[in-house]
């Protein structure tokens, strides 16, 4: 049982990983046949494990509603709204503009979710306010950019002299700089991670028993 | 405007000023708006699924061989929900987890490695080739030939000042040269101080603690640029709601904005003086 357990999913990581290495470092017809029939694959398998995720969702908030627990009418207008939304599959327009899903993305998704970012806008604003304050040298530099950057957003930094050229050498140099390097780091680790799951050293994905 | 689009201006400016609430306090408006929000686009989210994924590329498959085996391993996740038999869900992560990891390292190596160490890697001081000053010499040499035969308004002679204008750029060590070295040279020293910041295999003493301090500041600049880029992004939206919410107040869309924005306050004072607000299950 162990076998089926552990060492199978073990070797389907190693076999899925080396094939998709190989693929990659092969410039040849075959595997790039490989490669868009696996894309398909994966399609498919995201297609259907976006259902554990539904599953969860729904078996999550219908408990709260069963059990009564605080606040279960917030988890029946969850319940209540996917359920709405999803019937909407049976409107012959579908997902097409002038459907019901398509209003719904229109009025509700969309402008909801703009709004969600935009709140967020005031707590970043209010964190920076009690965190930038120019103690050293590291938080001064950190202010000065910060600020030369939102005012290089702004129409009115457009009439103070030098700061859009200011604005755009501090993106395009600097920050280029730390963000390169940042990118070279995260992709060496992600190889190294990578690697570590595909022989077998990382194995978190299989959770803690057995 | 028709009914739909009245009463859909209605529920986006109704969920705006919900969510918006939330900057009060914590209150039932922002709850519901926020439990609706989740239900929505779940909802959609599965039927977009099922229209461009499982009807396209499952039901209607040309051939049902090569489907089925991701069927069955898309199915063996569910069996999350069967504490007895979850374990199977193990050989579908296997196979995401070991695919994904594959298609990242030749990827990440060839489309971030390679081409980030190869734009950092530039010569530091480019200082003009002999073929560059060859170059210029004949340009000038074109230039002086032309306006003594044609003179200096003929446009032979306005293109041959073009073409060595150019060969001066590139000919001769001019200051966008050296803007385009100090730049050069200010990006490889971000880049490497901020990699030997994050590179502890070396105790940061001594001069390579000055080093290692300098990368910090770059990553200070970086840091500050990325939080006004964000907020400035995120105000950008909030103009965008702001504006939306203020065309709804009109007579067009009947009203909606002054009467949800009373309807709530009303609510919100109400609760407060019978004391349900503090009855509230927090998240």
């Amino acid at each position: 049982m162990t076998t089926l357990k552990r060492t199978v999913p073990l070797g389907i990581a190693l076999v899925a990983g080396l094939v998709l290495i190989l693929q990659g470092f092969v410039p040849h017809p075959v595997s790039g046949k490989v490669l868009t029939w696996t894309q398909s694959w994966v399609v498919i398998i995201a297609g259907v494990s976006i259902l554990l995720g539904v599953g969860s969702l729904v078996q999550a908030h219908a408990t709260k509603i069963h059990r009564q627990s605080r606040g279960w009418f917030y988890s029946a207008v969850t319940l209540g709204t996917f359920g709405l939304t999803a019937l909407g599959f049976f409107h012959p327009k579908g997902i097409e503009p002038g459907g019901p899903l398509d209003w719904s993305y229109q009025y509700v998704m969309n402008e909801m979710s703009a709004t969600m970012f935009s709140i967020l806008g005031f707590f970043i604003a209010s964190a920076a306010f009690r965190a930038f304050r120019a103690r050293s040298v590291e938080a001064t530099l950190l202010l000065v950019a910060a600020v030369i950057i939102m005012l290089g957003q702004v129409p009115v930094g457009a009439y103070l002299p030098g700061v859009p050229q200011v604005a755009t050498w501090v993106l395009e140099v600097p920050t280029t700089a730390a963000k390169r390097a940042i990118i070279l780091g995260v992709a060496l680790g992600s190889i190294a991670t990578a690697l570590r799951i595909i022989f077998g050293i990382e194995r978190a994905y299989l959770g803690g028993s057995e | 405007m028709s009914f739909g689009d009245i009463a859909g201006l209605w529920l986006a400016t109704g969920l705006t000023l919900f969510l918006f609430s939330f900057l009060y306090r914590d209150n039932p408006f922002y709850k519901l708006g926020e439990h609706l929000y989740l239900g929505v686009t779940i909802g959609y989210m599965l039927v977009k699924l099922v229209y461009e994924t499982w009807i396209p590329k499952v039901w209607n498959a040309e051939n049902y061989a090569l489907v089925i085996p991701p069927v069955i391993i898309g199915f063996l996740l569910l069996t999350r929900f069967v504490p007895k038999v979850s374990w199977l869900s193990r050989w579908s992560f296997a196979f995401i987890i070991g695919y994904g990891s594959g298609l990242a390292i030749p990827a990440t190596f060839t489309s971030i490695i390679l081409k980030q160490a190869e734009a950092t890697t530039r010569p530091l001081v480019t200082v003009p080739t002999a073929a560059e000053q060859k170059a210029l010499e004949a340009a000038e040499k074109t230039l002086a030939d032309t306006r003594a035969a044609r003179g200096n308004e003929a446009p032979e002679t306005r293109a041959a000042e073009k073409a060595a204008l150019s060969a001066r750029r590139s000919g001769t060590y001019s200051w966008v040269r050296a803007y385009a070295d100090v730049t050069t040279i200010i990006l490889f020293l971000g880049v490497f101080s901020v990699l030997f910041y994050f590179f502890f295999s070396i105790e940061h003493k001594g001069p390579v603690r000055i080093f290692s301090r300098v990368g910090v500041l770059f990553l200070m600049i970086y840091f500050g640029a990325s939080y006004g880029y964000t907020v400035m992004g995120r105000f950008a939206l909030l103009y965008d709601r702001l504006l939306d919410v203020r065309k709804a107040s009109g007579g067009d869309a009947w009203f909606a904005t002054p009467i949800i924005l009373v309807l709530m306050i009303g609510v919100l004072v109400w609760r407060h003086r019978t004391g349900k607000a503090s009855e509230e299950p927090s998240h």
